[in-house]
């Protein structure tokens, strides 16, 4: 799958350069870049939330993009919110989620939500993945799951998954090809094969 | 201690012994005893009166209601949603709420005839505003970023306002029905007082020329009676529902 972008401005500023992004199936792709330097804003491109300056959106694919907050649906419980994307199966087991199904979002943890967030995007079986900052607001063993969660996905459905991070030490775990985005405008640099 | 749910209960008692005893120390005829009220209420009972004025007067308030509900809901939506709109249309707005609803009624009819349709479009028309208005703050209110969830999970058109627009709307929505119906039946009886030859405002004034203050209670507490079960009943539970994931029900 590859994405091409012109440049991307707000207003006069442009932030990122014209830029092109190969991702593999079964593959996972870390995005790397200080705070401010586009990663959210490329993601939302790809997912056709925002558009490039000449206002062009990749071809539609079934991409699910995992905010950075959980977003979740605040009316609806844990198990309803997953099943707006779809059918919830053993997701709930697998994300140690079982006891929250009924739940809403007001009453769990900023790391349970982003669990259900993660949830929700699986269940609805995407061709890509998007994840922007998903191990922020998880403890260590959280973290793991969710680590072993992505590469059992990307592996299950053969998709790429593209995720955004500020440590290294995530996008090794996942032995994830790496770019950054430097400079600006933001300029793409790959830093690694895995 | 007293349970909290039996001080209203206490309270409506002793709102009706203050009245009974003030009724009866008084012992004059502009101030009927609760006995009187009664015995007012078995005779229109009886003359199935009181079940066909507060029949006609039930469908004026449910036909205003769903009308400016409807329209009061879109308008609202609408204006919440489009800046330029609002921008051009908000001084409607403003001189519609200021409007009396008198002078709104008397152009019904005017216009429209002593009609049923003038009566309920009357009582609409002085609600729409009011409705509009709450909606608006709930089209402000919707989470943008929601909107991307709903556009990444396919939610387009219809499925997206049940699933995703019209949950945030609801406490907008149950609010403006709370204040609605209250607002309404209010105006549903001037309407029949003024034009119309049936109903509880028609009945009211009908009494009021023969000083008959019992039955004016009657047709008024029964109407009260009405609007509270509705309340009590349906508003109430719905509201909570709606609030409920908010945490503030």
């Amino acid at each position: 799958m590859k994405f091409t972008f012109a440049s991307k401005s707000f207003g006069t500023q442009t932030i990122l350069a014209p830029l092109s992004l190969t991702l593999e199936k079964g593959k996972v792709t870390a995005l790397m870049g200080p705070s401010g330097s586009g990663k959210t804003t490329l993601l939302k491109m790809i997912a056709g939330l925002d558009q490039d300056d000449t206002q062009t959106s990749p071809k539609r694919l079934k991409i699910v993009m995992m905010f950075q907050e959980p977003r979740l649906l605040p009316w609806k419980t844990v198990r309803e919110n997953i099943e707006v994307a779809g059918p919830v199966n053993d997701l709930l087991q697998a994300l140690d989620l079982d006891d929250a199904s009924a739940f809403y979002p007001r009453q769990l943890s900023l790391g349970m939500a982003k669990r259900v967030a993660f949830a929700r995007a699986i269940a609805s079986r995407p061709e890509l993945l998007l994840l922007d900052e998903p191990f922020t607001s998880l403890d260590d063993a959280r973290v793991d799951l969710m680590r072993t969660m992505i590469i059992a996905t990307k592996n299950k459905l053969n998709i790429p998954v593209l995720i955004t991070t500020h440590d290294h030490t995530d996008a090794e775990a996942l032995q994830a090809d790496i770019y950054a985005l430097e400079g600006r405008p933001a300029k793409i640099r790959k830093l690694n094969n895995a | 201690m007293l349970r909290s749910p039996l001080l209203p209960l206490i309270s409506s008692i002793a709102l009706i012994l203050l009245w009974a005893a003030l009724a009866y120390s008084l012992q004059s005829r502009y101030l009927p005893t609760p006995f009187d009220v009664a015995s007012a209420f078995v005779t229109e009972l009886a003359s199935s009166a009181l079940f066909f004025h507060l029949g006609a007067t039930c469908l004026r308030v449910i036909g205003a209601f769903c009308l400016a509900l409807l329209f009061g809901t879109a308008l609202g939506f609408a204006l919440g949603r489009s800046p330029k709109a609002n921008l051009i249309f908000d001084p409607w707005l403003i001189f519609a709420l200021n409007l009396p609803a008198l002078v709104i009624i008397v152009f019904c009819y005017l216009w429209l005839g002593l009609t049923e349709t003038a009566a309920i479009i009357a009582v609409a028309l002085n609600k729409i505003p009011n409705t509009a208005v709450t909606m608006r703050e709930g089209a402000r209110a919707l989470d943008p970023s929601l909107d991307e969830v709903a556009t990444i999970y396919g939610y387009t058109g219809w499925k997206k306002f049940i699933h995703f627009t019209l949950p945030q709307l609801e406490p907008f929505l149950a609010a403006a029905i709370r204040n609605g119906l209250a607002l309404i039946w209010k105006i549903v009886l001037v309407v029949e007082l003024i034009g119309r030859s049936n109903g509880v405002g028609f009945q009211i004034n009908f009494y009021f020329a023969q000083f008959d203050l019992a039955r004016i209670m009657v047709y008024t507490l029964s109407f009260m009676v009405i609007i509270g079960l509705v309340e009590a009943f349906i508003i109430k539970p719905w509201e909570t529902r709606a609030r409920f994931w908010r945490g503030d029900a």
